[in-house]
């Protein structure tokens, strides 16, 4: 340790820390301009000057490390006469057009001219007057403004590595921007607009719109995708302007994606539903709560004297943990019914039902932080970036700055393929073979017949297998110390999911990882709140906790918590439900933010099928397909405007709190419910989101609300902040530092978010030995006929349909293209932009071509939100639910493509 | 078909680099070969072969002077605009440049043939004035036959024979002999001379402390400017593990310097011989020689000797059957003065754009890639044969106490007989200026003297008498650099001189750190004011104080020389500069001072979006 006094104050240091650190421990800001925590320091801005007080010299404290006995002070005359120099050479030729930036009212360099600055100007010379780069859809670059901090282009290289601005020319010359005269074409994360610390960076959609200190700014969290980012959304007058991040909060640590950062706009557009509406006469006419519930009310209550599981339910995950607890309450108390089923039917569930039984918990064993020191990656059947967008970042940094080895294996290259030791490109499908013939040949660890070997390697040539990459991923999976195996959608979307995720969870199993700290599988969901729905109970298998519906000693003791008799039925899933309407088993549907026939080709008799129902009550926030045949619809609140709570993907609960008001006469999903059982006569006396959450964690304590969070550092008047998370020993909660008395001490405010290694331990130990060996099948066909597989997939731009609604993105992505392999493209003379037509034995669709080296030339890629109904049809129509978890598959199918210009 | 064989090419320049930054810079020159610019499609090729986003092989580009991104004239027209050519009447010749082409800076002319751009010193500074059309170098040529030379080119590519250029050293050598005639240039002349004789010593040997102990005992400095004791480096990364990197820094870019140059291009082979000998001192297996773009001549002979090394088993792997292995590699700048800093000449060796780093660490322990480099001057190589063959008692025995051994020093400017000398420290500088250079011609006077280019504060004829080694010339503020004495005559303005070197520190600046970008440009532009008559008091209190906080601030030694001759300047003859702003009154008539337009460098910014610029006035086949 080091002696380094700062300004007087005395701290004890690490050696290796700069002085700008041990400022910070002494609780001294240092104003800073091109410092970023998150980022190797630049030392370019040259105003973190400090003085060194028995030299005399003027260092900079971000790049200097400290010395033993060293005296440093941060203000000093000498100090306050460089910085004022600097500011005054800054400010010679930055425009005067502060009244109008967007910068002002939050500008470091307005603050720290005003903290430093000269009031007076020697020199006048002339403004710069360069024109503003408004080529992009997204962000506008006005070089003007610009003082050249650098720390745009350092965080789209060094924290997105995307590299998609950089400098240009030198000396005073240099400008920031997108390559020479060309339009920006990059993940538009808007990372370079949140650390810009003057107006050179703004965006179009909220230009002009705003002074900064009118909004008002609410923390919540980020309800688009599972990495469970913290963002400040802002308002003005109960409208969102904007949202933004601030550097060193939440998991995400201050980075936000596109979806998060822009789409906002979609809560806010006349096409949201503000009143409930009554079918009467064959149409939806406008109608109010008091007059749609008894209605509702009573067709309820005549369903539910018919029987149990009369009365079905679907919930989307992406509604907090609150809403979806009430919501099986409502059907199991209530409604006396288990026929209810969540939005993770589709995908997630496929990895969810094998982990569950696996493990016992759906938290992961391990969460960013572990990516980051995994010596061993390896990436299957997902696309981190775009399916959890902070995953991907936290993958790319252990990649970059950690050195892990990073594996990647997909059909498609992915963002991260570029990052990768190895990518081994399998054919479309293959995923899953190379999984089993993995866990095969580590669960045998050498003792491997000749037979299996010489299947193994007819397997790898059949299935495009580099073995020499295989044997480097084998030998660094064995000896590793510490190694993370990311799966996500692609691999769930399988012709036979479970299969893939039971060989993951057996690879990490024999590998040891179950007991090793720091190793594990981690899992991708779908949605913000795959987790916290299906934790709560809200598909048939389980009650909140993971316990076995059917289980009666389960359902005692839920009974004995709630004190009422549950008196449901064996209830089903979605199979179930479709099944039980079609036979006339079931009555009525209630459907909170669902739309079965969305996710099925036009063929497949959902409508038909859920046209028998007495009625339809469709929650939601945009009309659909259901809401279109639905009796009642009731209007959603959005997850801007109501509270509760949602499970990241690292199992963090982390709160969302409203930053509007309703919209219309809008309600959240639970209030819906709670009034509807008031109107039925069975009330369950809801008070709020609050006393829902203090139920749940009455019974589920290990659900209390966690983050990683940090403490703040906030610099004197660059408004920088420092994030200090601090992990406690065993790795399992994280803490803040705070000052108590003269010390700085650790509290640890954050419950474990991890899963507990000792009970996955045992019940893994139960799991391995009754689950059977099966030999690797030799070829899963994908169905239909053609030279192509068409696969749909999620984009970097969308969250599930809702985004389509926002005008913000949009404008990022207006359209699904097909993505075509670009030699593939240029064989078949398909150009950028032309039309194609793409057929199977069930349809033909007409697509917009956009060729790319990151596709296979064995597949085609579609965006997934963009599948509507004429792109299904190409899907075989039917109920296939033959995954084996309850899963409809209709994600890839085999097609031809008909280059001919199809108009 | 011809898109492929591109790909291909470029694809084996991808090849022969360490990694695909690496490769930027080749493969940027070499899309400027043939048409002078690179074109989108380069760029996107560039980008397919390296994997890099041309966001950043953009970056990389526009940081150098030599490379173009748009459309420009057949041949390249570089006019050195620094000080020794200016002296001589580098203006004038700029001008009838200028007005035989009928364009300006960075102007094409109409008919495509002639882009005409600044130089920042081509090493031609005993010739002066200087220009450069394409490779082809033109010194103290006549002013009256520029038309003709147009015309030449207008009909054809003139393409001037490889040649070591300029005369050959000026004073009898001592250490140098290679530099008085062109015969060590090739393998067989320099064995003549006992070439590689020391290093086969060494490798036979195999004794690194025992080489080690006869440099320390030379006390041979960094030649570059440093005068860092050589053998402390060389203890300092031996220390450190494998791999070690030797650079040679040939990025010789002062102006009034070009020793180096007659190093590379007359003695080639001691510089490579002294890079062996390092190497094998330090356990290099890899070395770089960054050459600067603006000696094309040089690299073309380095290129040659590297070669005929090569095929004599000197370089390469189990170099003469033992168990050492040298690769040497030339890497050619792009026109970039920053990058004879150390550690800007790293990061633009890995490819990227040339910022100085911070220091520390230094680069013995964090180099290039990260690992610990040795870099030394071209100069100081070429010294290391002679060390080991001599003795380094003999070597120390040349110089004075303070400083041992001789220097090479470049004259130039308002001098009798302008050149390169080899002297040894501690002669006077009386004795270089008015006997070995002969004086100031034409019955002037001297004025000032510039020890170290545009780097030092300047000297006085009451300096005469100081000893020319390191710690001397450092008593007086100044300091002696790489050596290159310009010499100013009474017919010198101090504003214009302010004026000049202010405007080469605002174009040769990086523009990392705020104190160098904006103060450069800020005292450039002041000047600008000042010598147009527009000066007003306060400015020499805002020079000073811009220029302290440089010297102050800045990441690397350009920021913090940069002000030292328009401070020096200002504080040896403020009378001077206080006619200039308070009587708007140029005494000895040189700055336009609103009599006639003022030189002006256009400024560079609008290269940033030159895709919707119309800054060329041809029309391209």
């Amino acid at each position: 340790m080091a002696k380094v006094t700062i300004n007087g104050i005395e701290v004890d240091v690490d050696p290796s820390m700069t002085i700008l650190k041990a400022a910070e421990k002494a609780g001294i800001p240092v104003p800073t301009f091109c410092y970023h925590p998150r980022m190797d320091p630049a030392g370019s801005c040259r105003i973190c000057a400090v003085e060194l007080e028995d030299s005399k010299k003027v260092v900079m404290s971000c790049v200097t490390p400290v010395a033993d006995g060293m005296r440093v002070l941060t203000e000093s005359p000498k100090i306050h006469e460089a910085r004022k120099t600097n500011l005054e050479l800054l400010l010679l030729h930055h425009p005067l057009d502060c009244p109008v930036c967007d910068c002002g009212g939050e500008c470091p360099l307005q603050n720290m001219s005003f903290a430093y600055g000269a009031t007076e100007s020697r020199f006048e010379s002339h403004r710069n007057d360069e024109p503003e780069d408004m080529k992009s859809d997204v962000l506008v670059f006005n070089a003007n403004r610009c003082i050249l901090c650098g720390k745009c282009v350092r965080i789209c290289d060094e924290v997105q590595d995307v590299h998609a601005i950089g400098f240009i020319n030198r000396g005073f010359d240099t400008i920031i921007g997108p390559p020479l005269g060309k339009k920006l074409d990059c993940e538009f994360c808007g990372d370079c607009l949140e650390v810009c610390p003057t107006g050179a960076i703004t965006d179009h959609f909220v230009r002009y719109k705003y002074r900064p200190w009118q909004l008002e700014k609410q923390q919540t969290t980020c309800s688009y995708c599972p990495s469970g980012c913290q963002m400040f959304v802002e308002t003005e007058n109960e409208a969102i302007v904007r949202v933004t991040s601030q550097e060193g909060v939440g998991p995400n640590e201050g980075s936000i994606c596109v979806v998060g950062r822009f789409g906002f706009n979609h809560v806010q557009i006349p096409e949201r539903f503000d009143t409930p509406y009554m079918r009467s006469l064959h149409r939806l006419v406008p109608s109010s709560w008091e007059e749609v519930l008894p209605e509702i009310a009573s067709g309820l209550n005549a369903i539910r004297k018919k029987g149990v599981d009369r009365i079905a339910g679907l919930i989307s995950t992406r509604v907090p943990m609150e809403d979806a607890y009430v919501f099986q309450s409502f059907f199991r108390k209530i409604l006396h019914s288990n026929m209810i089923d969540t939005g993770a039917r589709y995908s997630f569930m496929n990895a969810a039902l094998p982990i569950v039984a696996a493990t016992g918990t759906l938290r992961p064993l391990v969460d960013h932080e572990d990516i980051l020191k995994a010596k061993v990656i390896l990436v299957v059947g997902a696309d981190p970036v775009s399916e959890s967008n902070i995953t991907g970042l936290f993958v790319k940094r252990a990649a970059r700055k950690e050195r892990s080895r990073l594996y990647v294996v997909d059909s498609e290259a992915i963002s991260l393929s570029s990052r990768a030791k190895d990518h081994i490109r399998v054919l479309p499908g293959g995923e899953q073979i190379f999984l089993e013939v993995l866990s095969e040949e580590i669960r045998q660890s050498g003792n491997l017949g000749a037979e299996w070997i010489s299947r193994k390697e007819e397997l790898f040539k059949n299935w495009n297998v580099d073995p020499s990459a295989y044997q480097r991923l084998l030998a660094d999976l064995r000896s590793c110390e510490t190694g993370i195996i990311v799966a996500g959608r692609k691999l769930f979307q399988l012709e036979t999911p479970v299969a893939g995720v039971e060989s993951l969870l057996k690879i990490t199993g024999d590998l040891g990882w179950i007991d090793r700290p720091g190793c594990g599988l981690f899992v991708l969901p779908e949605a913000s709140n795959d987790l916290g729905v299906l934790m709560m109970g809200a598909s048939h298998e389980w009650l909140p906790g993971l316990m076995d519906s059917r289980d009666p000693a389960s359902r005692g003791r839920w009974e004995e918590t709630w004190g009422s008799r549950l008196a449901y039925g064996p209830g089903g899933g979605l199979e179930e439900i479709l099944k039980g309407i079609d036979e006339g088993k079931i009555n009525a549907l209630i459907s909170l933010g669902e739309n079965p026939i969305g996710h099925f080709p036009p063929g497949s008799r959902v409508r038909e099928i859920l046209s028998k129902l007495d009625m339809i009550v469709s929650i939601d926030m945009f009309q659909n397909e259901l809401s279109d045949m639905a009796h009642f619809v009731l209007p959603a609140s959005s997850a801007y405007e109501r509270s509760g709570h949602l499970v990241s993907a690292e199992g963090f609960v982390q709160a969302i709190k409203p930053t509007m008001a309703y919209w219309g006469e809008s309600l959240p999903d639970w209030q819906i419910l709670d009034r509807l059982s008031h109107a039925m006569g069975s009330p369950m006396g809801v008070d709020s989101a609050e006393s829902v959450m203090s139920e749940i964690l009455r019974f589920l304590p290990d659900l209390a609300p966690s983050s990683r969070n940090g403490s703040h550092f906030v610099g004197g008047t660059g408004e920088i902040r420092l994030a200090t998370p601090v992990a406690s020993a065993d790795g399992c909660a994280y803490g803040e530092m705070v000052h108590e008395g003269n010390g700085l001490s650790t509290k640890f405010v954050s419950p474990a978010h991890k899963a507990n290694r000792e009970s996955v331990s045992s019940r893994y130990a139960q799991w391995r030995e009754g689950i059977k060996e099966e030999p690797a099948s030799p070829y899963r066909s994908i169905a239909g006929e053609g030279e192509f597989v068409l696969e749909l997939t999620k984009s970097l731009f969308h969250s599930g349909k809702m985004t389509l609604m926002d005008s913000n993105l949009k404008k990022i992505q207006p359209e699904g293209k097909l993505r075509i392999n670009r030699q593939t493209a240029r064989k078949r003379k398909i150009k950028k932009g032309e039309r194609v037509s793409l057929r199977t034995a069930y349809g033909v669709c007409s697509f917009i071509v956009e060729p790319s080296p990151a596709v296979s030339e064995f597949e085609l890629t579609f965006p997934v939100h963009f599948a509507n109904a004429e792109v299904l049809a190409l899907f075989a129509p039917g109920l296939d639910f033959s995954s084996g978890t309850g899963a409809p598959v209709t994600h890839r199918i085999r097609v031809s493509l008909d280059s001919q210009n199809a108009n | 078909m011809k898109k492929q064989a591109d790909d291909l090419s470029l694809d084996r320049i991808v090849q022969a680099w360490g990694t695909p930054e690496q490769a930027v810079l080749p493969l940027l020159h070499h899309c400027m070969e043939g048409k002078n610019y690179i074109s989108d499609a380069d760029v996107a090729r560039i980008s397919r072969v390296t994997g890099l986003s041309s966001s950043d092989i953009l970056g990389i580009g526009t940081f150098y002077q030599h490379f173009v991104f748009h459309p420009v004239g057949k041949n390249s027209v570089r006019v050195c605009l620094t000080t020794p050519c200016l002296f001589k009447g580098g203006n004038h010749l700029f001008r009838t440049i200028s007005k035989t082409l009928g364009i300006g800076l960075e102007e094409t002319t109409p008919d495509g043939l002639f882009t005409l751009y600044p130089a920042q010193c081509l090493g031609q500074c005993s010739a002066a004035p200087s220009f450069m059309i394409n490779e082809d170098v033109y010194v103290d040529f006549p002013v009256e036959k520029i038309p003709d030379l147009f015309e030449e080119y207008r009909k054809g590519r003139v393409c001037q024979p490889v040649y070591p250029g300029g005369k050959p050293l000026a004073n009898k050598p001592v250490v140098f002999e290679g530099l008085m005639s062109a015969e060590t240039m090739y393998l067989e002349g320099y064995r003549r001379k006992k070439g590689y004789q020391a290093f086969e010593t060494l490798l036979k040997e195999g004794d690194p402390e025992k080489a080690i102990g006869e440099i320390e005992r030379s006390g041979l400095a960094g030649r570059g400017g440093g005068a860092f004791p050589m053998y402390r480096k060389l203890q300092a990364i031996r220390k450190n593990p494998p791999p070690r990197y030797l650079i040679c820094n040939a990025d010789e870019g002062e102006p009034g310097t070009f020793k180096d140059r007659y190093i590379m291009e007359r003695d080639p082979h001691s510089l490579i011989e002294g890079m062996l000998i390092t190497a094998n001192i330090i356990g290099s297996e890899n070395g770089y020689i960054y050459v600067r773009a603006e000696y094309p001549h040089s690299l073309r002979i380095l290129e040659k000797a590297i070669r005929e090394a090569e095929e004599a088993g000197l370089l390469g792997d189990r170099i003469l059957g033992t168990g050492f292995s040298f690769h040497l590699f030339l890497y050619r700048g792009a026109g970039a003065y920053i990058c004879g800093e150390e550690t800007s000449l790293i990061n633009s060796l890995e490819g990227k754009r040339g910022y100085p780093r911070n220091k520390p660490p230094h680069i013995s322990d964090v180099g290039l890639w990260g690992k610990p480099t040795e870099m030394q001057n071209v100069e100081t190589l070429a010294n290391v044969p002679s060390v080991l063959l001599k003795g380094g008692e003999w070597y120390a025995g040349l110089g004075n106490k303070k400083s041992p051994g001789t220097k090479l020093f470049c004259l130039s400017g308002h001098i009798a007989k302008p050149g390169l000398y080899e002297i040894p420290l501690g002669m006077s500088l009386r004795e270089l200026i008015m006997d070995l250079g002969g004086g100031i011609p034409n019955g002037r006077s001297l004025k000032a003297l510039l020890p170290a280019g545009s780097a030092s504060k300047m000297l006085l004829p009451k300096h005469l008498d100081l000893s020319l080694d390191y710690p001397s010339i450092a008593e007086v503020g100044a300091f002696l650099g790489s050596a290159s004495v310009i010499v100013m005559d009474d017919s010198v303005c101090m504003v214009d001189l302010s004026y000049w070197i202010a405007a080469f520190s605002h174009h040769e600046s990086c523009g990392q750190c705020t104190p160098c970008r904006d103060g450069t440009e800020d005292v450039y532009e002041i000047l600008v004011k000042i010598v147009r008559g527009e000066g007003k008091p306060e400015y020499l209190d805002l020079i000073k104080s811009i220029g302290f906080y440089m010297k102050e601030a800045s990441i690397c030694g350009l920021g913090t020389t940069a002000p030292n001759i328009p401070l020096s300047s200002i504080e040896y003859f403020e009378e001077e500069w206080k006619e200039h702003i308070l009587h708007h009154h140029c005494p000895l008539g040189i700055c336009p001072m609103g009599q006639r337009e003022a030189f002006a460098f256009p400024p560079r910014r609008s290269r940033g979006v030159i895709g919707d610029l119309p800054l060329l006035n041809i029309s391209m086949p």
